[in-house]
Parts: C-alpha cells; sequence; structure tokens
C-alpha cells in the first residue's frame, strides 16, 4: 500500500458515496444560509434603498461598520446566539455523520448501503462524541504548547531591543503549533476509524492505540494526509486566483461567483471525506495484528449516554484471543455488529488485494 | 561699559516683551546609565512680561507622575505596566532651589494639588519668593536636581540603553496675566501631569550640556554646537542651543545610527506648486518659498532597510506644512525611532526633535511609519510654533494636526488600505483589504459614541481615555474638514495659514482661532462653534420618504421628497434629487425644521434623492439613510449576502474538521 493508492481508491470510495457528499454539501449550505440570514435581513432594512449601498458596490466602506454598530447598538449581538448555535450544531451533525461516513468506506467492496451509513451514524454517535472531547482537550494541550513556546521566547528575547528574533520564533512556533495541531487532527482521525472500523467503545484506547498506528507507520500515514492536505492547498489556491480574477458587477457575474463558490465548497467537502476514505484504506491495510492489539492495556470508560451497558472485560488473555476468528479477536468488539457480520474485515494481508 | 550694559538689558527686555523668550534655560545634565538617571544644574532666568508683581513661582515636576501608585497620573489609569511597578519607576527631586546669589528657596518647596485634592501627587511644586518680582522684571535660579527615569512611560524612560529623557527638568508654569487666554486675573496655569492630556508652557532659550558615556548616540532639541570629551572619562559633553522653542528633550543610545540629510525646497518644491500655493494663499510667491532644513533619524540598525521611507516622510512633511502654514523656521529636525520595548516612547512630538515608530518588517501597502513620521512633524506647527494649552484644549494641537496630517497623507500617498498582519508579516497586498481614507477612519471613530461629550474640554475631564482621543483628534479632523467644505477650499487655506502666522510663538484659544475664521471667510461661523466645537449635538439628516406618481390623465409625473432633521445640530445642507431620465436638479434646505418636502412635476419619476450628496458634513453620523431610491438596491446585498454565506460555509468547514 502506498499513499498514492490510498489517496486514489479513497478517491473512488468518496465518488461512491456521492450521496453523502451531496447531504452534506446541502447541509452546509443550509447552515450557512440560517447563520447569515440574520445579518441579511439587517444588511437589506439598512441598505435596500440606501444610495451608500451602491456606492460600497465597488469597495466596502469600513466607515459604514462603525456607523451602523453605532446606530443599532446592541440589537446588532443579539445574533451571536444564532451563530453560536449554528456552529455547535454543525460540529455535532458532523461528529454524527463521522460515523455513517466512515462505516460506508470501512465496507471494502464499496457496497454500503444508506441503511449501513444511518446505522453507522447512530451506532457510533455517542462514541465520536467522547473522541470529540478527547480531541478538544488535545487540542488545547497543543494550544497551551504553543503559549508556553512564547513565553518561553518572551522570557529569552522578550525584554530585548530588537524585534526580528522574537518575530523569527514566532515563524517556528507557528510552524511547530501547526504541525502539532495536523499530526493531533490525523491521530483523532485514525481513532475515529478505529472507533467505527473495530465497533468499539473504547475511545481512549482508541485515541492510544490511533496514536501507536500513526507512529508505527509514520511514512505512510503522514504522506496520505499530506497528499490531502496537499490537495485542499492546492484547491484552496486555485479558487483564491479564480475569484481574484472574477469581476462582480453585475447580477450575472455575481451568480458566477455564486456558483463558483459553491463549487469550492462542494469540493472541501469532498476532500473533507477524501481524508476519511485515504486514511480508512490505510487503516484496513496496515491494521495491526489482533494479538498486539489485545496486548494493550484497557482503559474503562463511562457509559456512552444512550444507556448502553457494556460489560467489557478489563483485559483479554492474549492466548485465549489468539484462539478466536479475525473478526471476534478484537477484545472490545461487540459480537452482535450487524455491519461486521454482513462485511467482515479482511486480514492485513488481503487488503493488498485489488479492488472487485 | 555701563552704556552697554544699560543697552544689553534694555535689549533683553525688549526680546522678552514679545512673549517669545520668557524663559531660558541653562542646564548641565549627566546621564548615569547604571541608575538610569540624570543628575542635572539648571539655571533658570525667568522673564515677567506681565503688568503684575509675581509673588510666587510654581514649577512642574512631570516625572514625579512616575513616582508610586498614588500620582493622580496613574490614578487616573496611565500606563503603568508591569515593568514600571516592578523596578521602574521614575521621579524627580529637587535638591536645590536658589535664587542666584540670594536666598536659598528649598525649604519653601511646598506640592499642590490645583486640579484635585490627591495630596499624594507630587507634580506641581509652588515657592513662595521673599520679594516679588516687578512688572517687567525677571528672577534667576539656580536648581539642583536629580531625575531617576523610569522604564519607558508616557513619552519618556528608558529601555536597555535607549534613553528619551523628556519632561526631566524642573519647568516652570506660565504665568497668565487679566485678558491672556480666558484669564480675568493674573494666576499660574501649572497643570497636574494626567493620564491624557499634554503640556503648555513658555517660549524662550534652551542652551543644555549633555554629558554620558563617549560611545552614546545623542540627539535633542536645537542645534548642537559642539562635542567635547567629559571631565571624566570615558565620557562627551554634547552641547544643544535653540531659541524660540518652550521644551527640551533629547536622547541617547550607544547602537541607533546616526544619518543626516538635507532638505533642500528647490529640489522639493517644484515651479508650479510654490505657484499654486502662493495662489491659494493670495501671496507673493516669496512669502511661501521654504528654507533648508537639516534633517537627522537616529535609526535602529534593525530598521535600516525603511531609511528612504522615514526621509520621505520627513521631506514630506517639512514641504506641506510648510507650504501651507510658513517655512519651518529651525535649521534642524531629529527624528528618533525607538527600539523594540521603547515604543512607549514613540509617536511623540519636542520641539525639533519627534520619534516614530516602526516594526522590523514594514508594510508597503500601509502607511506606516508614515503617518506617525508626517503627524508628530506636523506638531512643529501644532503645538511648537502655535503654542495652545494642551491641558485645556487639546484639539488645537492634535485636532488641527489630525487635519492637516490626513489631508497631507491622502494628498502625498493616496488612500491606504486597511492592514492585515499574520505573524507579524505584513500581507496586506494579498488579502485586498477595502481602502480607506484617513477621514473616514477619523469619520468612523467619531460616530461610535459622538455625545459624549464636548470638544473644548480639560484634557483629564474627558468621559474616558477614549473620549479624550476621539475630541482631541478624530473628531476635530472632520470638524475642521466640515468646516473647510463650508468655506471653501481657499478660503479654509487661508484661514488656517493666517492663524498659524498670527498665533506663533503664541497661545492662542478656540475663540482666537473663531476670530480667524470670521475675519478671513468674512462670515459669522459662530453657529458652527458654538454646536461643533463648544457644543455636543450631532448632525444627521436624511431622506426618509420618495412618492413618484403619474395621476390618471397627466402626461406628468408628480413627485414628492420628503427629508428629515433625525439630529439636533442644524447645518444648510444641499437635496439632489436624480430622475429615470438620468437628469438631476439640485435644492438647498436651511435643515432648520425637523422636517420638509419637495415637490416636482416633470416627463420622468424621481429614481433617487441625497442630501449632502457631495458629502461635505463629515459630522452626519448616518451616512445610510442619507440617500434613498425609489427601488431596492438588490445588488450590493446580495454581493455581501453570498459573500457571507461563502465565509460561513469555509468556518463551518473548519470546525467540522475537528469532527
Amino acid at each position: 500500500m502506498t499513499s498514492l493508492a490510498a489517496v486514489v481508491r479513497g478517491a473512488g470510495a468518496v465518488n461512491r458515496s456521492w450521496r453523502v457528499w451531496l447531504l452534506i454539501w446541502l447541509l452546509t449550505i443550509a447552515f450557512a444560509l440560517v447563520a447569515v440570514l440574520p445579518i441579511a435581513v439587517l444588511l437589506e432594512a439598512d441598505l435596500g434603498h440606501s444610495l451608500w449601498a451602491a456606492r460600497m458596490f465597488g469597495n466596502f466602506d469600513i466607515a459604514w461598520m462603525a456607523e451602523y454598530f453605532a446606530a443599532t447598538g446592541n440589537a446588532t449581538f443579539a445574533i451571536a446566539p444564532i451563530l453560536i448555535a449554528c456552529g455547535v450544531l454543525y460540529l455535532l451533525l458532523s461528529t454524527f455523520f463521522t460515523g455513517g461516513v466512515v462505516s460506508l468506506f470501512a465496507i471494502a467492496d464499496g457496497t454500503g448501503t444508506a441503511a449501513d451509513f444511518w446505522a453507522g451514524c447512530g451506532r457510533n454517535f455517542w462514541r465520536l462524541l467522547r473522541v470529540l472531547l478527547w480531541s478538544l482537550a488535545a487540542y488545547a494541550i497543543a494550544l497551551l504548547a504553543g503559549a508556553g513556546l512564547a513565553a518561553a521566547a518572551r522570557k529569552i528575547w522578550g525584554e530585548g531591543m530588537e524585534e526580528h528574533p522574537l518575530v523569527i520564533f514566532g515563524w517556528f512556533r507557528a510552524a511547530f503549533v501547526v504541525l502539532l495541531l495536523l499530526l493531533l487532527n490525523m491521530i483523532f482521525d485514525y481513532a475515529r476509524i478505529r472507533v467505527v472500523v473495530e465497533d468499539t467503545r473504547k475511545t481512549a484506547r482508541s485515541v492510544l492505540r490511533s496514536c501507536r498506528f500513526v507512529f508505527s507507520n509514520v511514512g505512510l500515514t503522514t504522506s496520505t494526509y499530506g497528499l490531502v492536505l496537499l490537495l485542499s492547498i492546492l484547491l484552496a489556491a486555485v479558487y483564491w486566483v479564480l475569484s481574484a480574477a472574477l469581476p462582480r458587477n453585475s447580477i450575472g457575474l455575481l451568480l458566477v461567483v455564486l456558483i463558483v463558490q459553491q463549487v469550492y465548497v462542494a469540493l472541501r467537502v469532498w476532500v473533507r471525506l477524501l481524508f476519511f476514505a485515504g486514511q480508512t484504506e490505510v487503516y484496513r491495510a496496515m491494521r495491526p495484528a489482533p494479538a498486539a492489539e489485545a496486548s494493550a492495556p484497557v482503559v474503562e470508560e463511562p457509559e456512552s449516554a444512550a444507556g448502553l451497558v457494556s460489560i467489557t472485560p478489563a483485559a483479554a488473555a492474549p492466548e485465549a484471543i489468539a484462539s478466536r476468528e479475525p473478526a471476534a479477536l478484537e477484545p472490545d468488539r461487540e459480537p452482535d455488529s450487524p455491519a461486521e457480520e454482513r462485511h467482515p474485515e479482511p486480514p492485513a494481508q488481503a487488503a493488498e488485494a485489488p479492488e472487485a | 561699559m555701563r552704556a552697554l550694559s544699560i543697552f544689553l538689558l534694555a535689549a533683553a527686555a525688549a526680546f522678552a516683551a514679545d512673549g517669545r523668550n520668557i524663559v531660558d534655560y541653562r542646564i548641565s545634565a549627566k546621564l548615569v546609565p547604571k541608575d538610569h538617571a540624570v543628575e542635572g544644574h539648571e539655571t533658570l532666568i525667568w522673564h515677567n512680561v506681565s503688568k503684575d508683581e509675581i509673588r510666587e513661582l510654581q514649577f512642574h515636576l512631570y516625572m514625579n507622575a512616575f513616582r508610586d501608585a498614588k500620582s493622580t497620573f496613574v490614578r487616573e489609569g496611565g500606563r503603568a505596566d508591569s515593568r514600571l511597578k516592578d523596578n521602574g519607576w521614575g521621579h524627580i527631586d529637587v535638591k536645590r532651589l536658589e535664587i542666584a546669589g540670594g536666598a536659598d528657596l528649598t525649604p519653601a518647596i511646598k506640592f499642590i494639588h490645583p486640579d484635585d485634592d490627591n495630596a499624594d501627587d507630587r507634580t506641581v511644586i509652588s515657592v513662595a519668593l521673599p520679594q516679588p518680582v516687578r512688572a517687567g522684571g525677571s528672577i534667576t535660579l539656580d536648581i539642583d536636581f536629580y531625575t531617576k527615569l523610569p522604564h519607558v512611560v508616557a513619552r519618556t524612560g528608558y529601555h536597555g540603553t535607549f534613553y528619551m529623557v523628556a519632561q526631566w527638568f524642573p519647568k516652570i508654569g506660565v504665568w497668565e496675566t487679566a485678558g491672556d487666554r480666558y484669564s480675568t486675573a493674573g494666576h499660574w496655569n501649572c497643570h497636574q501631569f494626567h493620564a491624557h492630556s499634554e503640556f503648555y508652557a513658555d517660549y524662550g532659550r534652551f542652551d543644555v550640556s549633555i554629558t554620558t558615556p563617549s560611545e552614546y548616540v545623542v540627539g535633542a532639541t536645537g542645534v548642537e554646537q559642539e562635542t567635547k570629551a567629559g571631565a571624566l572619562p570615558g565620557t562627551a559633553t554634547h552641547r544643544f542651543v535653540q531659541a524660540d522653542v518652550h521644551e527640551f528633550a533629547w536622547t541617547a543610545q550607544p547602537t541607533c545610527l546616526r544619518i543626516t540629510r538635507t532638505f533642500d525646497p528647490a529640489r522639493e518644491v517644484t515651479p508650479a506648486e510654490l505657484a499654486d500655493t502662493a495662489r491659494l494663499l493670495g501671496l507673493p510667491q516669496s512669502e511661501v518659498r521654504l528654507t533648508p532644513v537639516e534633517m537627522i533619524i537616529l535609526l535602529q540598525p534593525e530598521h535600516a532597510a525603511q531609511t528612504e521611507r522615514q526621509f520621505r516622510a520627513l521631506r514630506t512633511g517639512i514641504k506641506y506644512f510648510g507650504l501651507w502654514y510658513g517655512a519651518y523656521p529651525y535649521k534642524t529636525i531629529t527624528l528618533v525611532d525607538p527600539p523594540h520595548n521603547g515604543m512607549q516612547a514613540g509617536g511623540m512630538e519636542y520641539p525639533t526633535l519627534i520619534t516614530g515608530g516602526t516594526s522590523w518588517l514594514d508594510d508597503p501597502y500601509v502607511h506606516s511609519p508614515e503617518g506617525v513620521i508626517v503627524h508628530e512633524f506636523g506638531h512643529q506647527f501644532w503645538y511648537g510654533l502655535v503654542g495652545n494649552n494642551e491641558f485645556e484644549e487639546s484639539w488645537l494641537d492634535e485636532g488641527f494636526n489630525t487635519y492637516s496630517t490626513d489631508t497631507i497623507l491622502d494628498l502625498a500617498y493616496g488612500a491606504q488600505r486597511l492592514p492585515f498582519r499574520l505573524l507579524s508579516v505584513p500581507l496586506t497586498r494579498f488579502v485586498a483589504s477595502p481602502f480607506a481614507p484617513q477621514m473616514d477612519l477619523n469619520r468612523a471613530a467619531y460616530v461610535v459614541d459622538p455625545k459624549v461629550d464636548e470638544m473644548v474640554r480639560n484634557a483629564w475631564q474627558y468621559y474616558s481615555g477614549m473620549s479624550y482621543g476621539v475630541n482631541s483628534y478624530v473628531r476635530p479632523g472632520i470638524t475642521l474638514t466640515t468646516l473647510g467644505n463650508i468655506l471653501g477650499r481657499q478660503t479654509m487655506a487661508r484661514v488656517m495659514r493666517t492663524y498659524h502666522q498670527r498665533w506663533r510663538y503664541r497661545h492662542p484659544t478656540s475663540l482666537d482661532f473663531l476670530k480667524v475664521v470670521n475675519e478671513v471667510s468674512g462670515r459669522d461661523m459662530k453657529w458652527f462653534f458654538d454646536q461643533f466645537v463648544f457644543g455636543s449635538n450631532v448632525v444627521d439628516y436624511g431622506v426618509s420618504d420618495i412618492t413618484s406618481e403619474k395621476p390618471e390623465g397627466k402626461k406628468e409625473y408628480e413627485s414628492k421628497v420628503r427629508v428629515r432633521r433625525y439630529g439636533e445640530a442644524i447645518v444648510p445642507v444641499e437635496l439632489r434629487v436624480r430622475f429615470t431620465d438620468g437628469k438631476f436638479v439640485n435644492r438647498e434646505w436651511d435643515g432648520r425644521y425637523r422636517w420638509a418636502d419637495f415637490k416636482f412635476t416633470g416627463p420622468a419619476a424621481v429614481a433617487a434623492a441625497t442630501v449632502d450628496p457631495d458629502r461635505k458634513i463629515l459630522l452626519d453620523v448616518r451616512y445610510a439613510n442619507n440617500g434613498r431610491t425609489m427601488k431596492p438596491q438588490a445588488r450590493p446585498v446580495m454581493k455581501w449576502t453570498e459573500n457571507l454565506v461563502f465565509w460561513a460555509e469555509q468556518l463551518l468547514l473548519a470546525v467540522a474538521s475537528i469532527a
């Protein structure tokens, strides 16, 4: 398995799941519209008949914003809760969909159905929510590490009479924090994939195992992630160039810009799905041997809010696990997983086989 | 010999009587870097040019604002950062104060608090005299003082080996006799140092010798006369002299670069510019001709790449301020570029010495450091040459200078984009941020809270620090621009020139400016000053409604435009009505009553109507209601909505990337 192969296969998987892609794209538009609608109404009320609107059509006037906020006072900020609610709901919805998306991508022959998708969404939501909380904590630690570096730099150069050492260090610090955040993002992507593929409720263990997985296969995991990241950067660059070149001085051209913008948004959704699809391919190919999995310590976790009770052995004896069938080898796998029954995961070496 | 003495005394008295030479300071100062301190001896000759007998003297000890947290400066919320509080406090002690060859006045020193009841504030002292100073007489004082500099704060202090030494010596207040400014009886005008105020002093001559370690590069107010070896080995003494100024500041740093150039009027001002300016001002060209100036920049080594930018900004200031208000009369101008962490010394003005401010990576698309340099140079004219009381009428220097600076920046550099930086890297070019002319930015700051204060007010008595800023800088800037739009460009140019020339080396008030406005324009503009300088009412005119219909059986449209006055202030405004056939009609409205209807009959319906269509009244707090169209404006709202949706989508997708 190479990273390019993983990305290419992932792209095929995303394309086969075009209905999911469409659904997420439309939902993204819907959420953005809900968030922006109150602002658009306020804009229309203030500028709908104003000649200033025509004047500002070419170059946005910062003075209008100051004037507007001064005239409307706190009323404008009343829409802040709507914006925050939209963001939180969208995050939860994305978490919900991740379970379904990865479930589909985990089905090797690409025969996943809508039922598989929705089942994956529902079954994994609370687990992935816990992964999300772990990830937020990890991101916060990463940012704190960045702040710590900044504080150290201030201690070393902060009282100096030259600015450039701090600025140059600031670039390195920012690069470090960004790389750390990307690494965490990748680790938590694998944690999500593991939770879904292994059908496990043990999210903390999944995070630790995915961490080990990433570093055990550091070349493949980082290059796959990097390839998709590069693709998203290229897309952004193409959009930036195109957007800068397009004039916006007529209704027709505004419609053209609207189409370009929404195509770009659709492609961003596609790229986000590609992250999961490509990394799921990698995970399936490089999945750790069950015995190694079983030897890792088990972390007990609280039950999900759904009220399900899971009685999981604190640790399975390696010799006992070694005697099971591949699908049953995972110590934290739930035996009645319908998806696994229909589409049992192939062993690691089988993942290299060409797709049907 | 006696005849010569009488002649010299008479000459000195006559010289002092014009108000330009009330003080004569001779100071010897020694910088003690290990203590961040200055040991000084001051000989002050003070001339009593009033008709009063002076029985006491008052002095500013500005540096005591940084003595501790009890000073009025700190209590009012002045900038006292942790460095200051940890170990960087500063103070000034008067060790000895005596009449030259006479009585020791040191025991008579009393701390007074003319502005508040803060007994812990030590920024003003009073000294009772054993003998009064007669009208037309003078007194010579010998003063020993010790100034511990603070970690750089509020325009003065040290950081590392950088020293900006300002407000550093015992400085006599201003005796205002009856008839001076707003005075009805003689009194000392000697305010405490406040968090939001600057300074006020009489003109005179400074002769200052500064001793520093010999490796230090020194810059100061005035012309450097000589540099010689100091009394102690490894030290050097620099002597600076300047007449016709009311302050003296200096700087020292061993590592800065000293670069000099000459402002050459023949190269900087074209004959056409000279002719245009002379025509605009109604003066012969000989009166608007400029003189050479030696420009000295003390630059941080890490800003060496910005040398040309900084010199160009200085040349721009010397050229336009000189052409508009009169040639810069001094021989030198020194620009100090403070180091990183020394920016509290940046953006400040002293006679013939200003401080700028820039960052390591400069942005070619943003007018910084130009904005700071042109503004601080402008203070040579508004504060330096026209010496208003900054404590009591800060708009007369900061506001006049904002008006002048921003006009010059837009003229010389064009509108700038709003700056954008990421990790200190200027990215303005790449994000294509909106253009923002200086006066638009000023107006944006003003409209946020336009009624909170009247413009003319004691600087420490504004509602807040923000209000001090708005009412001292940006509001006067747009008020003067509005006044200029009402009077016309030529009249306004002549008003400003006349006011500047008439009040050079003197202390004018807002009323003095009003007198010049009325005199030069030939109009009574008291109504304008009452509302916008001495009042806090706001202007807000708008078009509230347009109707246009063709009655049955008639061939012409009957249209009506209703205009309203939403604000309290009254200004005559213009109404411009555009019809669907592209024709325009202009109407004048006195703007007095709360609303008015304007009716039109013609072959075309009204398409749009605008009050103040040329935006002459920058003080109008709501432009959005000034112009109204018959049909809704779909395109702009659509454009912004589609952009907002796009950016909301980007934000949502960014959020989703962690899920």
